[in-house]
């Protein structure tokens, strides 16, 4: 299949674009443009026309994804077809749009899919780089070398590693980290770890009967330490309670000794000792208590003060302070006075100046109002700015119009002219012939190559050569007919052929059977039915001959028993031989039917062979009819195409020498007409002057003339500009001027206003002015603040204090009033009040005194009514009057008291220690017991009691120990979890186990498949790489081979001088071509059994120098006498290679990048 | 009246084919069986239930773990404390355990004698229950024919540890026929020994509650018990659904998928899926790919990848709640045998070549000698689901060379 059309209607940056791939005897097109000139979109729209477009994609950047559109012409031997592929449901439609099946390119394509087009029949520079490296990658291993090389991919050897690395992770012998290895050992662990875990019945049976006993054992051991406890406490008892008894019994008798007894309470005794005590010292401390009481009353009778003066305390003290306030006052008032005075006197130095009255009222009637005085001072402020911008507006209209005028002038200097249309037309058309030199040099040089481009198609005509208008009117055979007749002859060759092959086979087939039969006759010795006939026959005519007497019996006996014996003994034999005789009589009857065969083929192939020279004839006849005497048939359409090509060498002469003649006249006609032009433009011009000379000459004189008006115009445009701006400055300055009158007015009325227009005779004096001005206002107000804060205030106070002093005086002591002196008046006021507080002061000491005293006499007189109170109730019961009768009474009472006591006491030590048992009970054991023997016993019951409890703890520990192993088996799922765990890793080991075998099988399996394909495809694929690797390296190389000395066979190439290279020491850019070489030979014996595809190479020769190119390029020719070769490149430089290796027709299409 | 009928406990038998992985909610699943026992005994005490029946398979019958005997002690234990009496009978795997003859029981347990049919009262609810345990672990007569009449104006429950009609899947233990059960007069029959729940309703109840948790992939789906309530003689069954883990076995149609982590995706996605029915419950989930897809060479080789790639969608939708059992693969190639064979390529030159492995004998003896080493290094243990193992181990290669030359070649074709 290849394509004749490729449409890119609506696909990546082309709208309606149509590349065209005719046919030729090299089916090789180039498509050649810049880097984004769309080179890349074609490859895509090439796969994509044949196989469909994808879901996504990067080309919708012009055209919507769903208006994408692909056209094209497919065409194979049995004729062709156009359609569309577009996008959605039904993708192929033909021109018009009408859908088409999904399987309807299936006749050219037949199994191709995308992925395998693009493996096998599209290659562009990365991957030639990226087979490079591969096959260095597996440069040790011929096969992958080859497989790769032929199946387009580089999959192979990532692809093994990939497994080998896999099953090594999973599996490795004597590899402790593989995963299977880790499961394993977590599988190991896990059964330790059950095997400790796990409890059989039997131990908890026998845990439970462990604990079961002990707990036995202690029960006894428990109730005989009961007893001997028991037996121990009676004799502590009795050593314990028998001093106790006779000490109980002493006390009961020595209560009864003391007989009856006042009972006075516990405390009587030390109440009694204590109040008699209290008593007398209360008694003294009242009589000290009295006198001091006297002694305070005389004290305040020595005590007095006047209390008026301390009535009017407040008023005094207020006073002496207003004394302490205005103590400096007297000198501060004559310091204020003078300095409002050296103000005034700079009010008045700055109002003489004004030429206003200095009397203090007058000038403040004259100073101006501060609204006044702003008006002036803001007006100073604006003049400046308004007189500059009258000044500024002025001077621009000056200005302006001394630009308008110096515009004015220049245009009126400048003249006008006009370039006649007849001389710029002539120019325009000279223009495009100006260089004609430098092309009808090409034009020429193109002719002569065109000729010997014909002489060379003419000679290679060879023998048959004749002049090229004979070679036109020939009557030869039509190429379709010479095919016809190629492909005629060639079937009746090969029907001879075939003819001889089976001739000769049958021969020897039949040659076969005859030994074959020969041998077996001779080895079995078979006797068949014909022998024993003739026998029979032999023996019935030697009978018949006796019977009949031809031969006396005498004579003829002997010989009839022979017969009759052979014909007996041949029956034996043929009966002992049956089966040998069947199987002779087969190979008799095949040798038969072989060599009727062998007959019937030597007349067919008798048959064929005549066919064959009549055919040979024929054309023989009819080369000698069209001068072709004596061309051989299979050259006949080479001769032809070499024919074509005079022809068409022959064509292309005509047409290059027409072209050159057409450019000489056009060049004469010009400049005859650009001549006669400037002559009429008054340019004096010499005649015969040349074409490009004259075409100077014009273009200056039509430039001159073009500035000069270009200038006219310009100048133009600035009087109009001019004139407008002028009418706006205008304008500004009278605006400017009208602004400084309005201010002069303004200006005027201030001045009255603020009185200073005496003193403002000019703009300094007036700022002068205004300055005095504010000095006149500052220091009459400065002058009101001193005598309103300061002098006004002193006078007020100074009123003040004698006003309050004279009041006080009169209160306290008229006399006083005769001083005149007021703060002294004060100061002697505050004298007296000071004498009168601190007598007042006394008096209260005196007081708080006096009662002190008494209240301590009343206490003194309380307590000793209180401790006679006390000690009323113990005399009275004494019956006694004094604390001294009383005392022997109360000691006799505590006596009975003390033995009471020691009596309750020992009977509840009875009670305590006595365990319970009565007085008499106690009474009886003690009675019962030896005194001496009890310590004894008691410490023999002790030892028996410590070995009891010896035992006793041996065997409790014995039961926390079968308890401990009882109480272990709980329940709990130790055993459980370290099963689950096993499981675990069991599993583990199952996938593991499972991912093993697959990838080994695998790894094992792409081994044998490799080896044995190399097997299978070396000698042919080699053989053929090696040519095209010889022709790439231009025979550096010269053959492609096989080491088998290595572990696995390796590639290595041959050089001329018969050096031996391993693949691993060819240069880089060689592996590409051995890679090239590999992948093109591949793709030749692919296609010497299946269906054809274009064949699309992209840049393949980025990185080959020319002559490798060159060599690169005839490769891809040879393949494209089989397919279709579209050879992508952006390298112009390629395109005269391509051309002498193809020829100068080949099919070039040329891609344009777009200008933005 | 409100009973509880449990079978095939099989207490502390461990769940096969799961491995650990590190987010694997192994540590609070290991003990899956205990706790959905537990959850029956919270069960019948929460729903307060007149007594719970065992029919038979409390534990396996080579586990040899008393242990296990004491965590069923005490769990009936909490029974007792709330007034609940069990009914046990031993069956097949019972028989077989130590356990069963020297564990001590509370008071609240019953269990069926052995040595003849025996019928337990409890007159207070009219109840009868007529049981035999299994005496050996192979009963091949029909222990249901000496079962007593029933005990008239009671309702009569016949506890039998049966294959019933003889199924397959499990031993043909005390075989019986569904007509001669009915024929018994029973109310209703508590079988156990097939972990399938079954229940047919007719003149009898006759039910197979299943096992309580599931401990393999071939046991996927729900599992528990039943509850059965009984107003006037009639039986109304109610599935309890007890296990802890849940298997499943997730079929997910890769046919779209490009590309391993598309795979990884789509199956993501039905994870999730499955996780909308009763999402408390963890699962053990196979994955089986299927579906001629483009992924099927991406995929080939790559099982720890792949693996790897669904554990970070369980990842995403929660390591506690899903248990990766292992991720199968059962995809085929995109495109037909026939289309590489049109090729006439070098890829169509090696499927030819694959496909001759299978009967070339010097082959198959370098893959023998090749594999021979791990083979005898593989622990005998390891024999469940490993199928290629098996087979390969027997010298037959024939279904793995099958499986591994397609996956090969799409391999190639895509690239490692």
């Amino acid at each position: 299949m290849r394509i004749r059309q490729l449409q890119l209607l609506k696909y990546g940056k082309f709208d309606g674009a149509s590349l065209e791939f005719p046919k030729a005897a090299c089916d090789f097109h180039v498509i050649v443009g810049p880097n984004e000139a769309g080179k890349s979109t074609v490859r895509n729209a090439i796969s994509e026309l044949l196989f469909g477009m994808p879901l996504r994609t990067r080309l919708d950047f012009r055209h919507a994804l769903t208006e994408m559109r692909l056209g094209g012409v497919l065409e194979d031997d049995t004729g062709g077809l156009a359609f569309h592929r577009a996008r959605g449901r039904t993708p192929l439609r033909t021109p018009a749009d009408e859908p088409l099946p999904e399987g309807h390119l299936a006749p050219f394509l037949g199994t191709a899919d995308k992925a395998f087009f693009e493996q096998m029949f599209c290659m562009d520079h990365a991957q030639l780089v990226e087979g490079g490296r591969s096959i260095l990658d597996g440069s040790k291993d011929v096969g992958r070398v080859l497989f790769q090389s032929a199946a387009g991919i580089a999959s192979l050897g990532p692809v093994r590693d990939a497994l080998e690395k896999q099953a090594g992770s999973l599996w490795a012998p004597r590899k402790a980290s593989s995963d299977y290895a880790l499961a394993a050992q977590r599988f190991d662990e896990a059964s330790a770890e059950l095997k400790g875990a796990q409890v059989k019945t039997k131990v908890w049976s026998d845990a439970k009967s462990a604990l079961d006993e002990v707990m036995n054992d202690i029960a006894t051991e428990e109730t005989r330490r009961l007893t001997l406890e028991a037996t121990r406490a009676r004799l502590e008892r009795v050593r314990r309670l028998g001093p106790s008894l006779l000490k109980l019994r002493a006390t009961e008798s020595a209560l009864a000794e003391l007989g009856e007894v006042v009972e006075f309470p516990p405390t009587a005794l030390a109440d009694l000792n204590a109040g008699g005590a209290d008593l007398s010292s209360a008694e003294a401390l009242l009589q000290a208590r009295a006198s001091d009481v006297a002694l305070r009353r005389k004290e305040r009778s020595e005590v007095s003060y006047d209390p008026s003066i301390l009535a009017l305390r407040s008023d005094i003290e207020a006073l002496d302070a207003m004394r302490s306030l205005c103590a400096n006052h007297p000198r501060d008032l004559p310091l204020r006075q003078a300095e409002v005075e050296r103000l005034l006197d700079d009010a008045r130095t700055a109002a003489l100046q004004l030429g206003w009255s200095t009397g203090e009222t007058e000038m403040r009637a004259s100073r101006p109002t501060a609204l006044s005085l702003k008006a002036v001072t803001n007006l100073l402020r604006d003049r400046g700015g308004l007189y500059q911008a009258m000044r500024s507006a002025d001077e621009a209209v000056r200005q302006r119009r001394a630009d308008l005028d110096g515009f004015q002038e220049d245009l009126a200097a400048l003249a006008s002219a006009e370039v006649a249309p007849a001389l710029r037309q002539a120019l325009d058309e000279a223009l495009t012939l100006k260089n004609s030199g430098a092309r009808q040099r090409t034009w020429m040089a193109a002719v002569e190559q065109a000729r010997d481009k014909l002489a060379h198609a003419l000679a290679a005509l060879g023998q048959w050569q004749m002049p090229v208008d004979r070679l036109r009117t020939m009557a030869l055979p039509s190429p379709a007919r010479i095919a016809a007749l190629q492909r005629h002859r060639n079937d009746s060759a090969t029907a001879v052929a075939h003819a001889r092959e089976k001739l000769e086979e049958l021969q020897a087939q039949a040659v076969r059977l005859e030994l074959e039969a020969r041998h077996f006759e001779h080895a079995h010795k078979v006797v068949t039915p014909t022998e024993v006939h003739e026998a029979r026959v032999s023996r019935d005519g030697t009978w018949g001959s006796l019977k009949r007497g031809d031969v006396a019996l005498a004579t003829g006996a002997s010989a009839l028993d022979a017969a009759i014996r052979l014909a007996d003994e041949l029956v034996d034999a043929q009966l002992g031989t049956a089966t040998e005789a069947a199987r002779l009589q087969s190979i008799r009857q095949q040798l038969a039917l072989a060599r009727a065969d062998v007959l019937r083929h030597e007349q067919l192939f008798s048959a064929r062979t005549a066919e064959l020279e009549q055919l040979d004839a024929d054309w023989t006849a009819l080369a000698a009819n069209t001068g072709w005497a004596g061309m051989p048939l299979d050259d006949a359409a080479v001769w032809l195409v070499k024919r074509d090509e005079a022809l068409t060498a022959q064509d292309e002469v005509a047409q290059r020498q027409r072209e050159l003649d057409e450019e000489v006249s056009s060049c004469r006609e010009a400049q005859a007409a650009l001549a006669s032009a400037l002559q009429d433009a008054a340019v004096v011009v010499p005649a015969n002057t040349e074409l490009p000379v004259l075409c100077s000459i014009a273009g200056l004189h039509v430039s001159q003339i073009d500035s000069t008006q270009a200038r006219r115009t310009s100048l133009a445009q600035q009087v109009k500009q001019a004139q407008r701006t002028l009418e706006g400055l205008k304008a500004a300055a009278e605006s400017a001027a009208s602004q400084h009158q309005q201010w002069q007015a303004q200006w005027a009325a201030a001045l009255r206003s603020a009185s200073l227009d005496a003193a403002s005779a000019t703009f300094a004096e007036a700022e002068g002015a205004v300055d005095l001005a504010n000095i006149v206002t500052d220091r009459l107000e400065r002058a009101d603040a001193i005598r309103r804060e300061r002098i006004d205030t002193m006078l007020a106070d100074l009123e003040k204090l004698e006003a309050e002093a004279r009041r006080l005086a009169t209160e306290v002591d008229p006399a006083f009033l005769a001083l005149g002196d007021w703060p002294e008046v004060s100061r002697r006021l505050s004298q007296r009040l000071r004498e009168a507080v601190g007598a007042a002061q006394k008096a209260e000491l005196a007081d708080a005194a006096l009662r002190t005293a008494q209240a301590s006499e009343n206490d003194a007189d309380l307590r000793v009514r209180e401790t006679r109170a006390r000690l009323g109730p113990l005399l009275a019961l004494a019956g006694v009057e004094s604390v001294a009768e009383a005392l022997p009474l109360v000691e006799r009472s505590d006596r009975r008291r003390a033995l009471q006591q020691a009596l309750a006491e020992a009977r509840e030590g009875l009670i305590r220690d006595g365990d319970g048992l009565t007085r008499e009970a106690i009474e009886a054991e003690v009675a019962a017991h030896d005194p001496a023997e009890v310590v004894g016993l008691c410490e023999q019951a002790k030892g028996e009691l410590a070995a009891v409890g010896e035992r006793l703890s041996v065997l409790v520990r014995q039961r926390v120990t079968a308890e401990q192993a009882f109480s272990a088996i709980a329940g709990q799922a130790n055993a459980a979890t370290a099963e689950a765990k096993r499981q675990e890793a069991l599993a583990a080991m199952g996938e593991v186990a499972e991912q093993y075998i697959e990838i080994a099988t695998a790894n094992k399996l792409l081994k044998w498949a490799v080896d044995r394909y190399r097997d299978r495809k070396q000698g042919p694929m080699l053989q053929r790489a090696s040519a095209i690797f010889s022709e790439l390296t231009l025979g550096d190389f010269v053959k492609l081979g096989v080491d088998y000395e290595k572990d696995a066979p390796a590639l290595y190439a041959k050089r001329g001088t018969g050096q031996v290279v391993e693949v691993s020491g060819l240069s880089e850019g060689t592996r590409d071509q051995l890679y090239l070489a590999l992948r093109v030979a591949a793709l030749e014996l692919h296609l010497e059994n299946a269906k054809t595809l274009p064949f699309v190479a992209d840049d393949l020769f980025i990185n080959f120098d020319d002559e490798r190119s060159k060599a690169g390029l005839k490769v891809l020719a040879e393949l494209s006498m089989r397919t279709q070769v579209v050879f992508l490149t952006h390298h112009d430089h390629l395109l005269p290679f391509i051309r002498e290796v193809f020829s100068e027709d080949v099919n070039i299409v040329e891609l344009q990048r777009e200008v933005a | 009246m409100k009973f509880i009928h449990a079978a095939d406990i099989h207490l502390d038998s461990p769940l096969h084919g799961l491995s650990a992985y590190p987010d694997a909610p192994a540590a609070q699943l290991r003990n899956a069986s205990r706790d959905a026992f537990s959850k029956l005994v919270e069960l019948a005490i929460e729903e307060a239930v007149a007594f719970v029946v065992i029919a038979g398979d409390l534990y396996d019958g080579d586990w040899r773990d008393h242990n296990t005997g004491i965590f069923f002690s005490k769990e009936m234990g909490r029974l007792k404390r709330a007034g609940i009496p069990v009914f046990l009978l031993f069956g097949n795997h019972d028989a077989e355990s130590e356990m069963t003859k020297k564990l001590t029981l509370p008071d609240n347990v019953t269990t069926f004698s052995s040595k003849k049919p025996a019928v337990h009262r409890l007159d207070a609810l009219k109840v009868a229950l007529h049981g035999q345990s299994f005496k050996d672990k192979a009963i091949t007569e029909n222990l249901a024919l000496r079962y007593p009449e029933p005990v008239a104006g009671y309702y009569n429950i016949g506890v039998l540890h049966t294959a019933l009609e003889g199924g397959t899947v499990h031993a043909n233990y005390a075989p019986c026929s569904r007509s001669e059960l009915h024929a018994k007069g029973y109310d209703y029959w508590a079988l156990g020994h097939v972990h399938e729940y079954q229940h047919w309703a007719e003149k009898s109840d006759i039910v197979f509650p299943g096992n309580l948790q599931g401990r393999h992939i071939r046991e996927t789906g729900r599992r528990g018990a039943v509850l059965v309530t009984v107003e006037n003689g009639h039986a109304q069954v109610e599935r309890l659904y007890l296990d802890v883990l849940r298997w499943e076995n997730l079929s997910v149609d890769t046919s779209d998928s490009l590309s391993m982590s598309d795979v990884a995706r789509q199956v993501g996605l039905r994870l999730e899926d499955l996780l909308s029915v009763d999402g408390h419950v963890p699962r053990a989930v196979r994955v089986t790919l299927r579906g001629r897809t483009r992924a099927h060479g991406a995929l080939f080789g790559k099982a720890n990848e792949l693996r790897a790639e669904v554990l970070g969608q369980i990842a995403a939708i929660g390591n506690d709640r899903l248990w990766l059992e292992k991720v199968k693969l059962a995809t085929e190639p995109f495109g037909d045998k026939a289309d590489i064979g049109g090729r006439m390529d070098a890829i169509a030159d090696l499927q030819e070549i694959l496909e001759e492995a299978a009967t070339d004998p010097e082959f198959l003896a370098q893959l023998r000698t090749e594999l021979q080493p791990f083979f005898g290094k593989v622990s005998a243990d390891v024999k469940e689901e490993v199928p290629f193992l098996t087979l390969a181990r027997a010298g037959d290669f024939g279904a793995l060379l099958k499986h591994v030359s397609p996956a090969l070649l799409a391999s190639l074709m895509d690239g490692p």
